[in-house]
């Protein structure tokens, strides 16, 4: 007979190792979770996953025509399209992120009241998620790359640094944007606030080399800033600004870890407060 | 040592009022508890005194603050491994807190659980089903929620889609099916959980008559599995058959833990107290010619209840007063459904003789006996009205109305509390020899 012994009490959510090695355990129902939200995402709409490729497309056709075509925007002599589009696939997937993972406990109130599993799961499905979407507009971004001409190998070569950073950073937000939703719903009405405020913040509409000097020496401390300047940095051939990007990354380690330690600190409670 | 399943010391668990409190109420009481948690744990970093100190203080502050209470306090328990025990206990007893704390969801304030084995619980069937999904992707992904990893769902699969009936449908989003499909289908999943130890709310109250027996019979099959199951209900019959020990909670504390029988007796005739429903009074007012004083529901042992079984009768005890005589006084009782239909109506001279026709002045007591198997199982209400055509004031001579609910249960037949119909009379089916006339 399984002798595997449970133990419950109040100090037990304050083990790290403990809640890592739950996770763990429930890696099938991140699975799960992932699945499902696929699945549902475009259930009865008629264009189905179109949207996917649709939505930075069209985003991309209005930045180019207001801020390339009448603002006159810089754009480091990248072809505008592609200017905006290298920045779009990842900021839309960024942006998904956030605001999937920040809803994501409340959105699940039914489960988190009802069954245990390790909270944590359901934000990082939603970041994981927000990955799929990606990926397809990132092959977009390759063949718009190669129809102008202006496709490197650099492009590929950076793009899983880039996907760590900028997930670990989404997942970071994430976790604590959930932790306080579920008890203040005055999340849900600030995250899409919140999110265009980032984007007026990071490089997306303008280029980074635009900002002041200042400005720049401090901008690491949003990863995300990176994630989009190396982007048009490997269409550009080069060369990449490392000390920036590693950074970058330990910033975006530290929001991972002040969300994760935020939300272990909460999760407890959710059940009770939802 | 190895025999014990479930060892539940000292739990307890308190709860802050007023959970949709005013934002800033929220965060000002988060912000304090917060600074008390801080201190608490910083001080348990230096020296273990200042802990207990610092903490005891916070405890203290704590217990004397009206805006807590505790749901739960003090729960020790030791469930043997097999051992099927089921919880019963009036709503705000504390049983869904101590689930939730049992399956995890929400932790204790003191106390612990240590399992020995795997643990499975189950709370609400059909948790987490998405309404677009088809059936056989709501079987996978119910099934992970509840703890199932996909190659035991996979290889169970056939039962359970079997078992819910809905093979036709399985491939149709389950907002196509019908309620009936819906609830088997989630049910069927659930039935097929494989855990040492299982923690089961009242998931059965859901269904057809039909499908509530098969689904008693699936539980009674993996309860005689050796699995420990800790079973919480409100369905006396159920927990009477499925189960070897039953556990009362009553405000947050363990009333009774003995066998079912002992204990569910002991709770139908404990009456709910703390509603003080059973009892009524009014102030005395000599305007009245007579009038209604005193009203009690009881059973046949003459103890206060609001709860009965089909096979007890019930009494309604009545405390008059008469000021003045009043020829031709009777009473009228009449007891109706929750949704309000009239099942019962009894004036008081329906037997020839009206006990209240001319009494005399000063105290009197009467007994109304409604019989046993009379009513269905289900809830009641009691009215009651005196008349006489020879008021002074008018025809009602006093109107105490609505007095009571009561409610009725039956767990000695097999039908029990899914009869329906308005009636549990019990009626004799009887062998006769056949009749040879065609």
């Amino acid at each position: 007979m399984d002798s595997s012994i449970t133990v419950i009490s109040v100090e037990r959510h304050e083990r790290v190792r403990q809640l890592l090695s739950d996770v763990w355990a429930y890696r099938e129902l991140f699975y799960t979770f992932l699945e499902r939200d696929l699945k549902v995402r475009y259930k009865q709409t008629a264009l189905g996953a179109i949207w996917v490729v649709l939505q930075p497309l069209f985003v991309t056709g209005m930045f180019s025509l207001i801020f390339g075509r009448i603002a006159k925007m810089p754009t480091d002599g990248l072809p505008i399209v592609l200017f905006y589009f290298a920045a779009n696939v990842p900021w839309g997937g960024f942006s998904r992120a956030v605001t999937g993972a920040a809803m994501s406990i409340e959105s699940n109130a039914g489960l988190v009241t009802k069954v245990y599993f390790p909270r944590m799961v359901i934000p990082a499905a939603y970041v994981s998620g927000s990955y799929v979407d990606f990926s397809v507009g990132w092959v977009v971004l390759n063949l718009v790359a190669v129809g102008m001409g202006h496709w490197h190998w650099q492009l590929v070569a950076i793009t899983p640094l880039l996907l760590v950073i900028q997930g670990t950073f989404a997942l970071g937000i994430g976790l604590a944007l959930a932790a306080l939703n579920a008890q203040y719903r005055d999340v849900k009405n600030a995250v899409g606030f919140l999110v265009s405020m980032m984007m007026l913040l990071t490089p997306v509409i303008y280029p980074l080399s635009r900002l002041p000097d200042w400005a720049r020496a401090w901008a690491w401390l949003n990863p995300m800033t990176g994630v989009i300047d190396s982007y048009r940095t490997s269409l550009q051939g080069g060369p990449f600004n490392w000390l920036s990007l590693t950074l970058c990354f330990l910033a975006a380690l530290v929001y991972l870890t002040v969300g994760f330690w935020f939300f272990r600190n909460r999760e407890s409670r959710f059940a009770d407060v939802l | 040592m190895s025999d014990v399943a479930i060892k539940i010391e000292g739990l307890g668990k308190r709860y802050r009022y007023g959970g949709v409190a005013k934002l800033g109420t929220n965060i000002r009481a988060d912000i304090a508890d917060w600074f008390q948690n801080l201190r608490g744990r910083r001080s348990s970093d230096m020296t273990p005194r200042t802990l207990t100190t610092l903490k005891d203080l916070h405890e203290k502050r704590l217990d004397a603050d009206p805006n807590y209470f505790w749901a739960l306090k003090d729960i020790n328990l030791e469930v043997k491994r097999g051992e099927v025990v089921g919880i019963i206990g009036r709503n705000g007893a504390g049983k869904s807190t101590l689930l939730k704390i049992l399956s995890r969801i929400t932790p204790p304030t003191t106390g612990k659980i240590t399992y020995h084995g795997h643990v499975a619980s189950l709370l609400e069937v059909g948790t987490g089903f998405h309404r677009e999904l088809t059936g056989r992707e709501n079987v996978f992904l119910n099934g992970s929620i509840l703890g199932m990893k996909r190659t035991e769902i996979t290889k169970k699969f056939d039962e359970i889609v079997a078992f819910a009936e809905v093979e036709k449908f399985i491939d149709t989003p389950v907002k196509h099916y019908s309620s009936g499909m819906y609830v088997r289908l989630a049910f069927a999943v659930a039935a097929h959980l494989e855990a040492e130890i299982m923690v089961v709310d009242e998931v059965l109250a859901v269904g057809d008559a039909e499908f509530q027996r098969r689904c008693l019979g699936k539980i009674s099959e993996v309860a005689s599995g050796g699995r420990t199951i800790l079973f919480v209900s409100h369905n006396m019959s159920s927990i009477r058959s499925l189960c070897s020990r039953c556990v009362w909670l009553n405000a947050g504390q363990v009333q009774a833990d003995a066998d079912p029988a002992a204990v569910i007796s002991r709770y139908l005739q404990s009456g709910d107290k703390s509603a003080g429903g059973h009892e009524c009074s009014f102030a005395e007012d000599p305007a009245k010619e007579f009038q209604l004083l005193h009203a009690r529901l009881c059973n046949a042992a003459g103890v206060g209840a609001q709860l009965f079984e089909c096979d007890d009768p019930i009494l309604i005890e009545l405390d008059c007063r008469v000021h003045q005589r009043i020829p031709g006084l009777y009473g009228y009782l009449s007891i109706s459904r929750a949704d309000g239909t009239v099942v019962l109506v009894s004036d008081s001279h329906d037997l020839g003789t009206n006990p209240l026709d001319q009494l005399p002045l000063g105290a009197h007591r009467f007994r109304i006996r409604l019989p046993h198997r009379t009513l269905a199982p289900g809830s009641y209400k009691v009215y009651l009205n005196f008349a006489s055509p020879a008021g002074v004031r008018g025809f009602n001579i006093d109107t105490p109305g609505a007095l009571f609910t009561f409610q009725l249960t039956d767990h000695r037949t097999r039908r029990g509390n899914s009869r329906g119909g308005f009636l549990s009379t019990l009626v004799p089916w009887e062998t006769q020899p056949p009749t040879t006339a065609a």
